[in-house]
């Protein structure tokens, strides 16, 4: 009798003890989330145009991707028995530290104005039909980076192409 | 005449007798009280205690929240639009480099005090199935943070991918966090991991160059984190796993 009737205690107390535990272990938490991003188009195909009429090469420059929008720079080189005259008669182009930079953002699909490289010979050396000179224009393409502020740049240590024309 | 002989109580039966009634008199007191207190207390924590709430607001507009419902049947209220759904406009591609305003941060939508905690991840992802490009750097989608001395970085949690900032502060009910991020920038440098080839075409030279971040899509995921105040130390650790230290003067959250 005696030795129910502790038992009948005991498990009282841990019924207790249980019925009490839920709220020491609950606390009150709760969380959300959200997530988001764009996707990037990254890509630059251009080609180069050259059409050569009185000794001097029209140039332009074609960004052939549907990515990425460039920035493009040309410079011709030859052997040195010549020199090279550039000029822009629609404009669109600048020199600096030798080469020619094309001054708008090439956006896909688009094509540079044109860029001329006249071939110059000394006094009394005018080339005559069948004579060959090597004149080689480059060009660079780099991808339009933006400042923090969204104003557009180009990093020119990161070239993406360089084409090599040979003529 | 039949000489009747009350028979008296014996005095330990009555002692017995006494007790029970007075036990059984001070257990229903003590029922009464109890029931009282137990009907407070639900009360209480139906009204008060139970309807926590926390909302992630991006740039002043509510794009994810979970609320205990008002109703205090056990239902949450829970809703999420997804981030950056506003970074550009129709048609606009996205300018590496470009600072876009990207502050976040979270509101007590709750009835309750309660601390909160951010986990932000940043990873890329390709293909319709989202795989993780666990070889391109998280650390190009530049996530500009804003009052580090309320949010404070959890460095034992930081990965290249992962940071975990805690506010210091208790939020009141409807009160709204200072913004833990000012701007979202993906870094230009992803145009510099390239793959050259040259190439003879036609008799001229060609480098073509493909990039190693073509195709690929930036991922900001922010999950925000509210638990109660009342005992937070042990909240806190039960809940996130953390060692706080909670003081009443000062800041009042630090990490242990």
């Amino acid at each position: 009798m005696k030795k129910a009737s502790i038992c009948a205690a005991l498990l009282a107390a841990v019924l207790t003890v249980c019925a009490s535990l839920p709220a020491a272990w609950g606390y009150f938490t709760t969380y959300t989330q959200a997530k988001g991003g764009y996707p990037l188009y990254l890509g630059q195909e251009t080609e180069i145009h050259e059409d050569f009429s009185d000794w001097t090469k029209h140039v332009t420059i074609e960004n052939t991707s549907e990515l990425s929008p460039v920035f493009v720079r040309a410079r011709g080189f030859t052997d040195g028995s010549h020199s090279l005259t550039y000029s822009a008669p629609e404009g669109g182009w600048h020199e600096e530290d030798g080469w020619w930079y094309y001054e708008a953002i090439l956006q896909p699909g688009e094509t540079t104005k044109t860029l001329d490289v006249k071939i110059s010979f000394p006094a009394g050396e005018e080339p005559e039909e069948g004579d060959e000179f090597n004149v080689v224009v480059v060009y660079e393409s780099t991808l339009v980076l933006y400042d923090k502020d969204g104003n557009p740049y180009a990093d020119w240590s990161n070239v993406l192409t360089s084409y090599e024309e040979g003529a | 005449m039949k000489n009747r002989r009350r028979k008296a109580l014996p005095i330990g039966t009555l002692l017995m007798f006494i007790a029970s009634a007075a036990l059984l008199l001070t257990s229903s007191i003590g029922s009464a009280q109890a029931a009282l207190t137990y009907f407070s207390e639900t009360y209480k924590s139906q009204v008060e205690l139970y309807n926590i709430g926390v909302t992630l607001v991006e740039n002043g507009q509510d794009v994810a929240y979970r609320n205990y419902g008002n109703e205090a049947d056990g239902n949450w209220e829970e809703s999420g639009s997804g981030l950056l759904g506003n970074m550009l406009a129709e048609g606009e591609t996205l300018k590496l480099g470009k600072a876009y305003p990207e502050e976040l941060t979270v509101r007590n939508s709750g009835k309750i005090d309660e601390f909160v905690r951010v986990n932000i991840y940043r990873y890329w992802v390709k293909g319709e199935k989202e795989e993780k490009c666990q070889e391109l750097s998280p650390e190009l989608i530049k996530l500009e943070r804003a009052n580090e001395d309320l949010w404070i970085e959890d460095e034992t949690a930081t990965t290249a991918e992962r940071l975990v900032l805690y506010y210091t502060e208790p939020l009141a009910a409807g009160e709204v966090a200072l913004p833990f991020s000012k701007t979202l920038t993906i870094d230009g440098g992803v145009a510099k991991f390239v793959t050259k080839e040259t190439l003879q075409v036609d008799g001229k030279t060609v480098t073509r160059t493909t990039y190693d971040y073509n195709g690929v899509e930036f991922r900001l995921e922010v999950e925000a984190n509210a638990v109660q105040t009342h005992n937070a130390e042990d909240a806190i650790i039960s809940a996130w796993g953390r060692d706080v230290d909670v003081h009443p003067n000062g800041k009042p959250l630090r990490l242990g």
